[in-house]
């Protein structure tokens, strides 16, 4: 993926986003009870998909999205898997394996489903609490979901697992953060860095902060990148599997006696740095 | 296409030129004990352990092993949890056979120094200090009826057990300050420890040879007393000291012995991601769903009772439906090693299907419940939270009359090897026409660990140092 497509990219799901944002369902409050763990909330948990009864009759396919959603809202994993049509239940032979993917994923905090354009596929806008752990991964603050829908006996039930696609801030604001970054470490100011910084232990090299500061050095962050692959990311990517080298970008600086990058994450609205590499 | 995960790993894949893809099916586990999980240590689940603590008989202890023969001398590149595994315990407390609550664990490695080979560049004598240059730490996810939450996070692992002059005084020093509280009042432990299981492997795995009963064999050998295989090695364990009011469905402490809210199932399991690609430049890495490799709850049930084709398959499973679900009911309830010992020994275990002894056991008859409050059977470690902590434990557990041991969950103590060899015997109360000597009898000959366990948290003993491995 080059920077000119996420850059293009970027700026559509923006704009979608800001069309979307202001009727969005759900908790305003951004509270949740999402992600409950037990699986027993159903009487269908734990059984194969034969057993499990048939949600509510769903006469389009937004519907059954709105359904499915609220349901994983919920965190009642049996209610929306009531929902998967005969593929989906092909993927995830009984409720307990459903429940258990869904619950690696991050809670939902609010959605809003869009008018269906296309029979077999209905998107929703879904917003998840930002954040960045080793059990969840990335939550992306807001994503597109596209589902796609069958209609099976007059119902309309829905594929397993949808294509996602993530909504970050611009690629260019990662330069503004890192070099806020490399200012406050140069400045010894811990307050900033910390707000500054999506981990509690950066990636990476971790003694360059202490290394800047005081040091007078003058490094000016320049361009921003995907990371790249290999060794200096492999700490990055094992912790959060490959799927950080999509999301995290790679500022490059200048001015360093060595070669030195700042990663950063996407976290909501804003770019956080998790990780400095070097030479 | 899946979600962020495929989405991110096919973008991967198609723009950062891997050179080799390897999709991981369900890889699973005990030791080694099935083909896929034996190529993978870091993710193979040996043991898991449930009790009352006998230091508090208001909390349980679970604990799981991992990393199984693990030598002490095994610099420079000491074992450690996998940065890349999904580590976790999983508690039923309804006796549905599904999880109710689940801790998780993830792992994370720092080197502090990439240009010395060396794991520790002079003695460690407290946690994280300079010396130690390769450190574990890691967090924990809780997952309740109130939902997830992280409840611990940038927890310190001890470092291995190297010798007297890298970690001197390993236990007070090391160990004992990687005790630590999590956010919900249980106490955790994650580090090196000895291997708290004891087993004659080299015997038993030479056709069923049971050292103390050579002469019986049907290839006969002079007797003679059992060896610990397992002597000397060490695993990585996580080990929890849980308030039962947190465990139990209402939040009490149980009084009454043959009710299901007194019994919760137990079972520890790992996972890694579905796919796990090398790039070629000297780094792996793991991408799309977590998908589980290993799981243990009864001991044994996998390493002895499922056939090799279906091993890894058993790992893949989660424990709701364990009998019912492609034939692995004829594997547990018509078992392979009973007729073994038949065709070995000339003894003769029950008949098939099993449903005197092993079905009930599996439905909580060994965790003091009767016929009218069995639960649905499954590869659970069911463990009895009204019994009363016994001062005096018996190796035999239920068998030897102690009713807090095996199969009512398991302590380090227990005997599970014996137990189970006289189950598949017909040697048990539960099939009273063979409860007879010899079924009733045969052993392993090896009764204890190698070493003495700890009697307070976590239990599970010292690991032997690289220097002393013998």
């Amino acid at each position: 993926m080059t920077s000119a497509r996420v850059h293009l990219r970027t700026v559509a799901i923006g704009v979608l986003a800001a069309i979307l944002l202001s009727a969005c369902g759900g908790d305003d409050d951004g509270s949740s009870d999402g992600d409950a763990a037990s699986t027993t909330t159903s009487a269908a948990a734990g059984t194969d998909d034969a057993a499990v009864p048939a949600g509510p009759a769903m006469s389009t396919a937004a519907e059954a999205l709105e359904a499915l959603l609220a349901a994983e809202q919920a965190g009642d994993h049996a209610a929306s898997y009531a929902l998967l049509s005969s593929d989906g239940r092909r993927d995830y032979p009984n409720v307990d394996e459903w429940a258990r993917d869904r619950q690696q994923l991050a809670p939902i905090t609010a959605f809003e489903v869009r008018p269906e354009d296309d029979e077999g596929v209905v998107e929703a806008l879904v917003e998840h609490e930002p954040g960045l752990d080793p059990f969840v991964g990335l939550s992306v603050g807001r994503e597109l979901q596209r589902w796609e829908a069958v209609e099976e006996d007059g119902r309309w039930l829905l594929d397993a697992d949808p294509e996602i696609e993530p909504m970050f801030p611009p690629d260019e604001d990662a330069i503004g953060v890192a070099q806020a970054w490399i200012d406050a470490a140069t400045a010894c100011d811990e307050g900033a860095l910390a707000a500054l910084e999506g981990v509690a232990q950066l990636f990476g090299n971790g003694t360059v902060r202490a290394e800047l500061c005081d040091s007078g050095a003058s490094l000016q962050a320049v361009d921003v990148d995907e990371v790249r692959s290999g060794p200096a990311s492999s700490e990055l990517v094992t912790q959060y599997s490959g799927d950080a080298l999509v999301w995290a970008r790679s500022v490059a600086i200048e001015g360093a006696p060595a070669p030195m990058e700042v990663i950063l994450a996407p976290i909501g609205d804003d770019w956080r740095v998790i990780g400095v590499l070097t030479g | 296409m899946r979600r962020n995960r495929s989405v991110a790993m096919i973008a991967a894949v198609a723009t950062m030129g891997w050179v080799g893809i390897s999709t991981t099916p369900a890889q699973a586990s005990s030791h080694r004990e099935a083909p896929l999980i034996a190529t993978d240590p870091n993710a193979d689940n040996t043991d898991v352990y449930a009790f009352r603590d006998p230091t508090d008989p208001n909390s349980m202890i679970v604990a799981a092993n991992f990393i199984g023969l693990e030598v002490p001398a095994s610099g420079p590149n000491f074992p450690r949890f996998g940065d890349d595994v999904l580590y976790e315990i999983h508690i039923d407390n309804n006796g549905d056979v599904r999880d109710d609550i689940t801790y998780q664990f993830r792992f994370r490695t720092f080197v502090d120094n990439g240009d010395t080979f060396l794991y520790n560049t002079g003695p460690i004598t407290a946690p994280d200090i300079a010396p130690q240059n390769i450190r574990q730490e890691y967090s924990v996810r809780l997952i309740d009826k109130n939902g997830s939450r992280i409840i611990g996070e940038n927890l310190r692992t001890p470092p291995v057990n190297i010798g007297p002059r890298s970690t001197p005084n390993y236990e007070a020093s090391l160990a004992q300050t990687s005790h630590l509280t999590l956010a919900n009042g249980a106490l955790v432990f994650a580090g090196q420890r000895d291997d708290s299981f004891f087993v004659d492997t080299g015997s038993i795995f030479d056709l069923f040879g049971l050292r103390p009963f050579n002469e019986a064999h049907v290839l006969g050998l002079p007797p003679e007393p059992g060896r610990d295989g397992l002597k000397n090695t060490s695993v990585h364990s996580i080990v929890l000291r849980i308030p039962i009011s947190e465990v139990t469905s209402n939040g009490q402490v149980p009084t009454v012995v043959d009710s299901k809210e007194s019994v919760v199932g137990v079972y520890s399991s790992t996972s890694r991601h579905a796919t796990r690609a090398l790039d070629g430049l000297g780094s792996l890495r793991g991408s799309g769903r977590w998908v589980q490799v290993s799981r243990l709850g009864l001991p044994l049930v996998n390493e002895v009772l499922i056939p090799l084709k279906d091993k890894d398959r058993w790992n893949a499973r989660m424990p709701a439906n364990d009998l019912d679900a492609d034939g692995f009911g004829n594997f547990v309830l018509n078992p392979e090693p009973a007729q073994r010992i038949k065709e070995l020994y000339g003894l003769e275990p029950p008949g098939n299907p099993r449903t005197s002894d092993i079905l009930p056991i599996l439905q909580g008859a060994g965790a003091g419940l009767s016929a009218g409050n069995y639960l649905p059977p499954a590869d659970l470690l069911r463990v009895n939270l009204a019994v009363p902590v016994t001062g005096e434990p018996n190796r035999l557990g239920v068998l030897g009359g102690d009713s807090q041991g095996f199969p009512n969950g398991r302590r380090l103590t227990d005997d599970v090897v014996d137990i189970l060899i006289r189950l598949m015997a017909g040697g048990t109360p539960f099939t009273p026409g063979q409860n007879t000597a010899p079924a009733n009898q045969l052993g392993d000959g090896v009764d204890k660990n190698d070493r003495e366990f700890l009697t307070t948290f976590p239990f599970l003993t010292t690991p032997v140092s690289g220097y002393e491995q013998r």
